[in-house]
This record gives C-alpha cells, sequence and structure tokens, in this order.
C-alpha cells in the first residue's frame, strides 16, 4: 500500500496562468460569430423570399391592358338586314355563321365525345392563315368539293413545302400522337416530324424551315385517344363579308347520332387585318339546353342565344350575343390571387394560373397520404414495438432498419424511375395504360338521340380490338334494355316504312334500327384500371415510396421517446403487446408521430422530380376526375414556366408567373409547418 | 378499507405481529433451482425459496445481486428483456408459471406489479385506475367500474386526496401519490400477489412511511414480494427476507432472525451496514 500523502504535490503556482479576460473575450468573440451567422442566414433567406415575393407581384396587381366586358355582337333577327344569322344542320353538328362589319362569327355545335372528321369533310368555307404575324400572313380558302388535296396545293402555291417537314401533331392527354383524321384534309399527306406542339390541345402546321405555323388547332376531346378539331382559332367565313357557299354542302343525311349539347364558337374581329380571336368552346352537363335557349360559357366571354329545333336539327333564332367576360385586370389583388389560382395554365403569361395543378397536388397529396401514413406508422410500430428476439429475425430486423434509413437518402428521381415501371406500366403485365387488361367502374355506352329527341344509353358491347375500339354498338333489338334520363327503360326499334309512334312516352324510347350512336364512357373517381398508367394513383404510390422512410423514422423516433415505465406499466397490468401500443405508447406518441407526417406530407408536395419521370405535363386544362386521370402538379408547373423565355417588354411574363406559383407553393409549405408546430405545442405533454 | 391509516399500528416493530405468528403460513408461490441467465451471464443461481400466502417478503441485497431478476420472473417481466432464459421451477399452487404454454396475460392480472418510478400513464387519475379492469373485465357498467375505482383508491390509502379530481392528469400527482395510484392500478384488477420493485426508492421519507403504512394494511389481503434496499424498510415491513448476493440467497427467514441473530457472518456484516 501506498501511502498517499507520499505523493509529491507539483507546484501548482508555478504553473503559467491563463488569462481569463482572454478567455472571455474569445467568449464574447464566438458569441458575436454566432449572432452573426444567424443574422446573415436571416438576412439571406428574407432576400430571397423578398426576391420571389417581389417578382410574383406583377401577376397579382391590376395590368394596364385592362378590358371591360362588352357586347361583342349582339343580332336580333330581322333587325338588320345587313347581318345573317343562320343555322344550318350538318348531321353530326349544327353550324352557324354571323357576319357583320366589324365581325365574323362562326362556329359549331355538336355532340360530346363525337370526333369530327373521320368520314367526309363537312365544313364548307373555311379558310385559315398561315402567319408569323400580322403584316406577314396568307389567307387561304377551301373548299369541301376540293377537300384536303385543296389545302395542300394552296399551301404548297404558297411556297411551303409539305414534303419538308411538315406535319400536324395532336397532342393527346398524355402522350404525343400524329394527329391522322382531321377535318377536311388526310393528314397521312402531312405526316411528318417537325409538328411542333405548343399546347396540350393545341396543334400547329409548322414549317420547319420557316417556322412558319397554321394556328388551324387541333384539340383533344374527352376520351385520351380522341382529336377533335377545335375551331376555336379558326376564321370561318369571309371576313369580308361576302355570302359563304355554305349550303352547298348542306346535302349531308341527317343522322340520329346527338348527345349533349356542346359548343365551339369563334369570334373574329374584323378592324385593319388585325384579327383577334374569342374562342368559345365548351363542354359540360350545365350546356345542355334548356327550353331552346343556350348558354357557352368560356373563359374570355360567353355566348347565348335561343336556338329552336325543328325536325332536322335547330335554327338560332331570337337574340343572339356575344359577351366578352370582364378582364380579371379589373379586379384587386385579391381578385387576382383567385383568378391565378383557380386558371388554367394558358399560353399568354397574364392569363395563365395554377388551377389544375392546384386540384392535381391536392388529389396526389391526398392519395399519398392515404397511403403512406397508415403504412408508415404501421411499419414503425412494427419494427419498434414488436421487436423480434429469435436471433435471425433480430438480424433481420436490423437489415431493414439500416435499410429504411438507406431509403430516406435516396434520390428521389431514382423512385420515380420505380414508380413508372411498377405502377405506371407495373412492368407490362397488364397489357399498355392505354389498352389496360383490367378496368373497373367505368361504364362504356353508345349514346344516340330516340325519334322523341331524348339522349338514350346503350350499354356498349365488349369487342376484340385494342382501346377504345374495345367497344363495340350494340345491336339494335326491340325490347332491349336502355338508359333513358337514368332510368332503364325497353327500346322500340322502328323499320323502314314504319310510321312513328303516337304515343310521346314510346316516341322518347323510339330508334330507327340503323339509328348511329357515339361511343362514351363515364368514369367516376375510383375507376381503376391495370396497370395503372400516368394517372394520379401511380403518382400518389410513388410518393408514398418517397416519403415513407420519413414518416417511418420519425415514427419510430417519437415510439422510441416514451418512456419505457409506461410500456412496463402496461405489460405489468396484463395487457397484450398491442393493448399496450393502442393504449398507451401510440398516444404518448401521437403528437410526435402527427409531426413528422405532415413535414413528410410537405416535403411530398414540394417534390417534382418523381412526378417529372411519371407525368410531366404542363398544359392541361382541368384537375383530375378520378384515379387514373392525368394531372399536373404545382412544382412541375412552375418548373416549366420558370424554363420558358423572358419576354422583358411584357407586363407579365413567365417568370413573374413562376414566383406567383413559387408563393403559393411556399404558403402551402409554411401553413403545413406551422401547423405541424402548433400541433406539437399542443398536443405535447410530459409523459412522466 | 376506509382510512388504512386511522388503524393504529406501530410500523417501526421489528417484532412480527402476533397474527403472522400465530396463523400458520400457507406456501404461495414456490421456487425451486432456479437459474436465470442474460445472454451468457448468469444473474441466478439455484435459488429455492418459498413465498408464504398473506406475508410480506423482503428481498434485500447489494445492486446486481439478482434480487430484481426473480423478481421479475415472478410474473414473466422477464419475457420482455432481450436475452434472458431460465432454468427450475416456479409455482403458483395451481400453475406453473415458467411453463411456455402459461397464459402471460392471465398470470400478470395474478401478480401484479409495481415500479421502482412511479409511473402513471399519461392519462385522468379515474382512467389510470380503470386501465387494467377494462383488460381484464368485458362489458362492466360505468357504475360497476366507478366502484371498482373507488374501492382501489381506498384501499391504496389515496381515495381521499384525489376523489376531488380523478379527471385530472395523473401526472399532476405528487410522486408518492403517483406510486399510491400505481399500487390502487395494480389492485383494481384484483391480484393475488404484488411484486414491488424498490417502490420507495424515489420517493421522500414521508411518502416512504405512506407507502409502508399501505404494505403493512395491504398485506392482510395480498402477498407481497418487495425489493428493497432499505434495510430499516425491510426490517419495518417485512414478515419474512431473504439475503441475496451475487445470484445466490445467503440467508433466509422470518425477518426479526434474519436482523437480530443472521446465521451467516455475510449477512450480519450487510444488515449492519459493514458492507453494500
Amino acid at each position: 500500500m501506498i501511502d498517499i500523502n507520499q505523493i509529491e504535490s507539483p507546484d501548482f503556482s508555478k504553473l503559467p496562468a491563463s488569462d481569463p479576460k482572454r478567455r472571455q473575450r474569445l467568449d464574447s468573440a464566438f458569441r458575436l460569430l454566432c449572432w452573426a451567422i444567424t443574422f446573415a442566414t436571416l438576412s439571406i433567406l428574407v432576400v430571397l423570399l423578398v426576391a420571389i415575393v417581389s417578382k410574383a407581384l406583377p401577376v397579382f396587381q391590376p395590368r394596364p391592358d385592362v378590358a371591360e366586358s362588352q357586347i361583342l355582337l349582339s343580332i336580333v333577327q330581322g333587325s338588320n338586314e345587313s347581318n345573317s344569322l343562320d343555322a344550318l344542320d350538318q348531321g353530326d353538328f349544327l353550324q352557324g355563321i354571323f357576319i357583320t362589319n366589324e365581325m365574323v362569327v362562326g362556329g359549331l355545335f355538336n355532340e360530346d365525345d363525337v370526333v369530327f372528321g373521320t368520314e367526309n369533310p363537312r365544313i364548307g368555307v373555311f379558310s385559315f392563315e398561315l402567319a408569323q404575324n400580322a403584316t406577314n400572313s396568307q389567307r387561304f380558302q377551301c373548299l369541301p368539293a376540293s377537300g384536303i388535296n385543296n389545302v395542300l396545293e394552296m399551301i404548297k402555291d404558297a411556297g411551303f413545302n409539305l414534303d419538308d417537314g411538315m406535319s400536324v401533331q395532336a397532342k393527346s392527354n398524355s402522350s404525343i400522337a400524329i394527329f391522322e383524321s382531321a377535318v377536311a384534309f388526310n393528314i397521312d399527306d402531312l405526316k411528318g416530324n417537325n409538328g411542333l406542339v405548343t399546347d396540350g390541345r393545341i396543334a400547329n402546321i409548322i414549317d420547319s424551315a420557316t417556322g412558319w405555323r397554321c394556328p388551324l388547332v387541333l384539340g383533344n376531346s374527352q376520351a385520351n385517344d380522341f382529336c377533335q378539331l377545335d375551331i376555336s382559332k379558326l376564321v370561318m367565313g369571309d371576313v369580308t363579308g361576302e355570302s359563304v357557299a355554305l349550303k352547298k354542302i348542306n346535302k349531308l343525311r341527317p343522322r340520329k347520332k346527338m348527345g349533349q349539347l356542346s359548343g365551339i364558337f369563334s369570334a373574329t374581329k374584323n378592324t385593319n387585318d388585325d384579327h383577334t380571336f374569342l374562342p368559345i368552346k365548351h363542354r359540360s352537363p350545365e350546356n345542355e339546353l334548356v327550353d331552346g335557349h343556350f348558354v357557352l360559357k368560356a373563359d374570355e366571354g360567353q355566348l347565348t342565344g335561343l336556338l329552336k329545333r325543328k325536325k332536322r336539327g335547330f335554327q338560332f333564332g331570337g337574340e343572339f350575343n356575344l359577351t366578352s367576360n370582364p378582364s380579371p385586370d379589373q379586379g384587386t389583388a385579391v381578385d387576382h390571387f383567385k383568378a391565378f389560382t383557380t386558371q388554367t395554365p394558358k399560353t399568354n403569361p397574364s392569363e395563365a394560373g395554377i388551377g389544375p395543378a392546384l386540384s392535381g397536388t391536392l388529389w396526389v397529396c391526398l392519395g399519398c397520404a392515404l397511403f403512406a401514413l397508415p403504412l408508415g406508422i404501421g411499419t414503425a410500430i412494427c419494427l419498434e414495438e414488436f421487436k423480434p428476439k429469435n436471433k435471425f429475425l433480430s438480424k433481420l430486423h436490423g437489415l431493414v432498419q439500416l435499410n429504411i434509413s438507406n431509403l430516406a437518402g435516396v434520390p428521389s428521381i431514382v423512385y420515380g424511375i420505380v414508380g413508372l415501371t411498377a405502377f405506371g406500366t407495373m412492368f407490362g403485365m397488364f397489357g399498355s395504360p392505354k389498352n389496360p387488361a383490367f378496368e373497373f367502374g367505368a361504364q362504356h355506352y353508345f349514346q344516340y338521340e330516340s325519334e322523341g329527341e331524348r339522349i338514350l344509353k346503350i350499354p356498349s358491347v365488349p369487342g376484340s380490338g385494342d382501346g377504345q375500339e374495345n367497344w363495340l354498338a350494340p345491336t339494335l333489338t326491340q325490347d332491349m334494355n336502355v338508359l333513358l334520363g337514368g332510368e332503364w327503360v325497353k327500346l322500340n326499334v322502328l323499320q323502314d316504312g314504319q310510321d312513328l309512334p303516337a304515343d310521346e312516352a314510346v316516341l322518347d324510347r323510339t330508334l330507327h334500327y340503323q339509328a348511329e350512336g357515339g361511343p362514351t364512357s363515364v368514369k367516376p373517381w375510383y375507376y381503376l384500371q391495370l396497370p395503372f398508367g400516368r394517372g394520379v394513383l401511380a403518382a400518389s404510390l410513388t410518393l408514398m415510396l418517397v416519403i415513407l422512410p420519413v414518416i417511418i423514422i420519425a415514427t419510430q423516433e417519437s415510439l422510441r421517446a416514451v418512456p419505457s415505465t409506461l410500456r412496463q406499466g402496461a405489460l405489468g397490468l396484463g395487457s397484450t403487446r398491442w393493448q399496450t401500443v393502442r393504449n398507451v405508447t401510440l398516444p404518448a406518441a401521437i403528437p410526435g408521430i402527427m409531426t413528422g407526417a405532415i413535414l413528410a406530407m410537405s416535403r411530398a408536395i414540394g417534390e417534382a422530380a418523381p412526378i417529372i419521370v411519371l407525368a410531366g405535363i404542363v398544359y392541361i386544362t382541368a384537375g383530375p376526375e378520378n384515379l387514373m386521370d392525368s394531372y399536373s402538379v404545382l412544382p412541375i408547373q412552375i418548373f416549366h414556366w420558370a424554363g420558358l423565355p423572358i419576354d422583358n417588354a411584357a407586363t407579365v411574363n413567365w417568370q413573374h408567373v413562376a414566383s406567383a406559383g413559387i408563393v403559393v407553393l411556399l404558403a402551402i409549405l409554411f401553413t403545413f409547418n406551422t401547423l405541424a408546430i402548433v400541433i406539437r405545442q399542443r398536443t405535447q405533454k410530459p409523459l412522466s | 378499507m376506509t382510512g388504512t391509516k386511522a388503524q393504529p399500528h406501530n410500523p417501526l416493530a421489528a417484532t412480527p405481529t402476533p397474527e403472522s405468528a400465530s396463523v400458520e403460513e400457507t406456501i404461495k408461490i414456490r421456487i425451486k433451482d432456479l437459474c436465470s441467465w442474460y445472454d451468457d451471464f448468469q444473474a441466478l443461481h439455484n435459488i429455492s425459496l418459498d413465498i408464504p400466502e398473506q406475508r410480506v417478503t423482503a428481498f434485500i441485497g447489494p445492486s446486481g445481486c439478482g434480487k430484481s431478476t426473480l423478481l421479475k420472473w415472478i410474473n414473466r417481466m422477464n419475457d420482455e428483456v432481450p436475452g434472458a432464459r431460465c432454468t427450475g421451477t416456479l409455482d403458483l399452487p395451481d400453475l406453473d408459471i415458467l411453463d411456455h404454454g402459461t397464459d402471460v396475460v392471465s398470470l400478470r392480472r395474478r401478480i401484479g406489479i409495481v415500479f421502482q418510478k412511479p409511473n402513471p400513464f399519461p392519462k385522468s387519475i379515474y382512467d389510470n385506475v380503470a386501465f387494467g379492469p377494462r383488460l381484464h373485465f368485458r362489458g362492466v357498467s360505468r357504475n360497476d367500474l366507478d366502484e371498482l375505482v373507488e374501492w382501489s383508491l381506498r384501499k391504496a390509502a389515496v381515495w381521499e386526496e384525489v376523489k376531488d379530481r380523478l379527471g385530472h392528469s395523473a401526472l399532476s400527482l405528487s410522486g408518492g401519490q403517483q406510486q399510491r395510484l400505481c399500487i390502487a392500478r395494480a389492485i383494481a384488477v384484483g391480484p393475488e400477489v404484488l411484486l414491488m420493485d424498490e417502490p420507495c426508492s424515489a420517493l421522500d421519507p414521508s411518502s416512504t412511511s405512506k407507502i409502508e403504512d399501505l404494505i403493512y394494511e395491504l398485506r392482510k389481503q395480498y402477498s407481497i414480494v418487495i425489493v428493497t434496499h432499505n434495510m430499516q424498510q425491510a426490517a419495518r415491513c417485512s414478515d419474512q427476507t431473504a439475503f441475496f448476493f451475487e445470484g445466490k440467497i445467503v440467508e433466509a427467514g422470518p425477518t426479526t432472525e434474519v436482523f437480530t441473530k443472521p446465521k451467516q457472518q455475510q449477512t450480519e456484516d450487510y444488515v449492519t451496514g459493514k458492507f453494500g
């Protein structure tokens, strides 16, 4: 044993003393540095915010080019002889043209879901422009008798070489496809690969060499695979006001093939060769004809009038008004904000909005939350509360745990590819998204107009073809079940030479045996197909993959934070493991889980990379309506806008719109994060 | 059973109470040749001990001597510890506790446990006590449950203090009250045996004294096993004492004998405070 008193003590007085002042100086210097860094960070944040918000401001401010609501055209039949008011029944659609000194209005009423131009050219004279700008444009006219070749000849005569890469393309909702049948021409002649699709619903004829293009626009109809001529920008008739050879084509046999009333109208102001277009096109149930009055509403204006039914088709009558809507520029910042959040992404930055993207974000994130939360929280509970005791299993547990932590760091674009193959195409196991092997919830009908001028829907017959051809028109047989205004009735088939039944109720459900219908399908919100395709559901599931690790880790952390004494207390009272989780652990951990889940959701909202792989649609005019519908989300929309060229002369250019989108996205994210903080503050109780 | 404090007794009396001396002891839990391991470490070596009914048995010994391990085997709380295993027998009169097929859920209803640190759930006082009954009894009427909660709280000598705030959070109670609440929670499911793992180690002297009074009263109805580091406490409130050292029972017997006439030198050293 060593006597500790014999150990010599060091001479502390000889050791050099540190300078307390110096230490304190260092201390305060470090504190100063910390404050400086904090301040710098904050100021960068503030500068960023200010930059974004100030860029976004023009979108929310009144613009100089304020236009008031004005009546563009008002015709009272018979009041002015220089005005013509006429409507022509073209069989499948109704065409009207109105010419005044100032204005040419022309358009079509058609049925929903009916494709124009799959058969004969039926439009009388139409002209279109090949224009680079207003002063350098050429107008062409086309007579139906000569058809497409005439058009092509004219285009060629004007110096455009069609063989030199002129094409028409149409973009349907989810893919680019060569548009093969348009109104008056056989687009096979135009096939090429230089078509520029500038809009999800608009295609142009473009000459690759000159860049000249024809604003003849093509749109897609409700059904994805169909393209429909959108004549919203098609000038009809001769602008000079001369009579139009419309009647020449009024020889086609009218067919009973009517559906909902929808209309496409365009108006052209005729002032000094400067043509502005006011397209009015709309198809929606609310446009159904009521008592002969129709209202076609569009973003830009509305067309009202009286439409008389005749034995064959319609006739316009009474007053006919074309009104432009008041420009949103009139409104306050709040109105602008509202308009911005509801409008569709237009081709003009000062009108563009994030409506569809917002609704798409909502759908996708809601779906994502529905899948990710139960799965993530369940997995975390399983990993944390039901740890296996078996040696092999606990090794496996450790492996899973490690991998979940790793997955949290995987770049999200990787998940995009995974989502595309696993959910979008499902490894090609169930056919293609366009031609799904399995469908649930969709009802396919053919719709007809009965002799009593009511709409009849008859379930389609499954065929053997692909996609839409899977569903064929039914054979009309006596007493088959048909849908009349939501009720099932027996069909009465009319043979040649047979007289129409006198009873109106019978007339309503009577069809000529040769009647032709158009395909239509009803897809409810839960419509499901395998594979999922590039729809909302695939995106939700992919975002679920992105945020699952985050949710699992956050949940595990908060479960771990519950003192083990509580678990033991519950177990000691004779709870089973699950009862312990259900009654004690989970309630105690809920605040943390909620916080983690909300933060994970806000990550999902801001995620763009996987969506770019999965969908990447930037021009879309409506939010999704079912789980398989195409969509756009905010980050994608912003990403697209931010990349468009800047027009410095414009009051509102794409950069401003992109910034406004960012402001909305940030507002949503801040709301979510604030919610997370509030929930944490409110619900977090001491646990022991 | 109202006002347990009202019944006079001397908790400091080291002599066994007359009743425990006269009434013949029936054995509640029989432990024979129990060995226990945590992975490769053997925590208990051939433990044999009988725990009598309606008596307080105290386990004393230095830290790490295995007394808590034994306690946790009695209601199989060790099942939750990874790597814990044991051999030997541990029986209730009608049940082999260590048998693989024994239902631990109903076992723990019969053998309740109170932990070192008060661990009320972050719920109301009422819900804390009603937690167990809700698990084990189906379709208990609200009235029955109210009565059961009141009885348990009275029995645990905490009713007077909490009767006006049953809806308040249990965490608003003081440490001593919380521990009595935990005892009330444990007896609310009608156990036969109460295990207490150093129930007073986190409490101040006055709370400790209340809990000890309570243990003294509860022994009339339950078999109690208490693990304690406090020699005085073992002397004050137990009938039988087992002294553990390094995973073995060095000496077990009536408390008075262990404390006044220990047979082993080691025991004497420990109870007199020479080591430990």
